[in-house]
């Protein structure tokens, strides 16, 4: 495989559809004009988040994964693969914290937020799955947000040959105890903590795209980068918007950085009692 | 249980045992100085490591002890109230496990056999076979040896049978093939405080990482230890050269206090983790 160019997106987006179009429009049109074929923009960038994360509120506006919406977002995406967080309207009436990755050929996977942090769950479902894809770029994982403070998260996904992985959020600065330089802020140490964690530990490379600036009570970190798969920050946008950039032939950093030392082959799940892989049904059974 | 003294050691080891022994005395002496509950030595405290990590020499382990036997009982009686944990080669017939032991005046508390293994090392030890958490006089502790801390799993498996506390020893050598001039920035360090941080931080527990100094055969040992918080933070580290870490922390309310909004290990989904 040829060299990849990827890009992971800092911005704000709200409730306004039409405003968070013209975004993500611009945003994927500089992305193209830079050579990108992988974008990751943010969690919810389509409608906005949450006002607050302690209890129920207007809900970002619903859309359907087969909807207007997503085909527009596809139609920008193009010739480009777009992993993009917006509200799902799911058939079972309930609203999903989703993503979509799309191509100007459709959607080609859709993904509903598993782990909420506080009370996330009074305005979503919850996912119940995680599963890797394949793609014009790639074998691709998604999560979002909260998500990676799991290692079993990412985990799933290396496990079932995603290469890269997206994690896409809306990560709030600390609500309780803010620091005030924002980049030293723990909840924003924590967000970059995990993400090369992540990285490293399933030789990954790692896309995190974030929401910036501020929504209802929430600051986000901002700060959307570029992983290698030993862990190293290779781009990053830092506590402003922006898109960082980078350029890795993954086949290749993902068989050099596991040829001495294979994190996925040297596992040892029979040694993992509780936190080892769930039975398979059949087991239980 | 209140506010208990950590200490994190960095240190070099080697193959003789009455030098190791006078030199964990010392250590046990100037932490108990500094009123230290729980010491965490290196990896390899009794005996050193292996000469050649890749290529190991099967004639030149370290000397292969029975935790039963007269080594582990006099450190036992170095640590008297103090809770230590130390690396040893340990023999069980004739397989011989990287392991880790923690004691006290009364005797062992814990035993963990290294899980993970670089590939050099499968040819001269065996693999241990689980992890287990288990009490002591400073909180429930968990045990990982070097390698084993690179899997989230181990720490994960620790943390979810009740450890508060992760002691992490190790024997972590600096990168071979791209040696950093300052030693804080080899990527080996890079790495080894990454994982020391983020299974802190994703198990919400305080953990404590040793490792060795100096050198054997052609490897030379990074140093770094540290005290990390529930938060991923570090509390106190060493850097290249050897020395104690010690931290001062309430492990209950430390941990009690990180989990109180958000807590990772009741918030997971195992039935998702099918991959």
């Amino acid at each position: 495989m040829a060299k990849l160019r990827m890009a992971a997106v800092a911005a704000p987006f709200g409730r306004d559809l039409e405003e968070d179009f013209a975004r993500v429009s611009t945003i994927v049109a500089d992305a193209r004009a830079a050579g990108v074929r992988l974008l990751a923009l943010p969690e919810a960038c389509l409608g906005g988040y949450l006002e607050s994360l302690t209890g129920p509120g207007e809900p970002p506006p619903a859309l359907r994964p087969d909807g207007p919406e997503i085909a527009r977002l596809a139609k920008i995406a193009g010739d480009m693969v777009v992993v993009a967080g917006y509200c799902e309207q799911g058939d079972d009436g309930r609203l999903y914290n989703s993503a979509a990755c799309v191509t100007g050929d459709g959607v080609l996977a859709g993904y509903r937020k598993v782990h909420q942090p506080l009370g996330e769950g009074l305005s979503f479902g919850r996912g119940d799955r995680f599963a890797a894809f394949d793609s014009p770029v790639g074998r691709l994982g998604m999560q979002i947000c909260y998500d990676k403070a799991f290692p079993e998260a990412a985990r799933a996904l290396a496990l079932d040959g995603a290469e890269i992985v997206v994690s896409i959020s809306a990560w709030p600065l600390s609500a309780t105890d803010p620091h005030p330089d924002p980049a030293q802020d723990r909840w924003t140490r924590r967000f970059d903590l995990f993400d090369r964690a992540r990285a490293l530990e399933n030789q990954i490379v790692w896309l995190a795209a974030n929401q910036s600036g501020t929504f209802g009570r929430l600051r986000f970190v901002a700060n959307a980068k570029v992983v290698d798969a030993g862990g190293e920050i290779v781009a990053a946008t830092g506590q402003a918007a922006g898109t960082a950039v980078a350029e890795i032939d993954v086949a290749a950093a993902l068989e050099e950085a596991r040829r001495s030392m294979g994190h996925l082959s040297n596992r040892r799940p029979e040694a993992y009692g509780a936190a080892g892989p769930p039975m398979p049904v059949a087991a239980v059974a | 249980m209140g506010v208990t003294k950590i200490g994190a050691v960095a240190a070099s080891f080697g193959r003789d045992l009455e030098f190791d022994l006078a030199r964990i005395g010392t250590l046990i002496e100037h932490a108990r100085r500094d009123r230290v509950g729980l010491l965490v030595l290196p990896d390899a405290a009794l005996g050193g490591y292996l000469d050649d990590i890749a290529d190991p020499d099967p004639n030149a382990l370290p000397p292969a002890l029975d935790p039963d036997g007269p080594e582990l009982a006099e450190v036992a009686a170095l640590a008297g109230e103090m809770v230590v944990c130390l690396g040893f080669c340990e023999a069980d017939g004739d397989r011989r496990y990287n392991t880790a032991a923690c004691v006290t005046g009364d005797g062992v508390l814990g035993l963990h056999r290294k899980v993970h293994q670089p590939p050099g090392e499968s040819r001269v030890y065996a693999a241990g076979s689980g992890f287990s958490a288990f009490d002591s006089p400073v909180g429930r502790l968990g045990m990982l040896v070097d390698h084993d801390k690179t899997f989230p799993e181990s720490a994960r498996s620790l943390a979810l049978d009740g450890a508060e506390v992760l002691a992490c020893l190790s024997a972590w050598p600096t990168s071979v093939t791209n040696r950093a001039p300052r030693m804080a920035d080899d990527r080996q360090a890079k790495l080894f405080d990454l994982y020391d941080r983020s299974r802190a931080a994703e198990n919400q527990v305080v953990l404590v990482s040793s490792n060795l100094t100096g050198a054997a055969g052609r490897m030379r040992f990074l140093g770094q230890a540290k005290v990390v918080g529930p938060d991923g933070g570090i509390l106190a580290r060493t850097w290249s050269k050897a020395g104690i870490a010690i931290a001062e922390v309430d492990v209950a309310a430390a941990v009690g206090s990180a989990r109180r909004v958000l807590a990772h290990l009741r918030e997971r989904r195992p039935e998702t983790y099918r991959g």
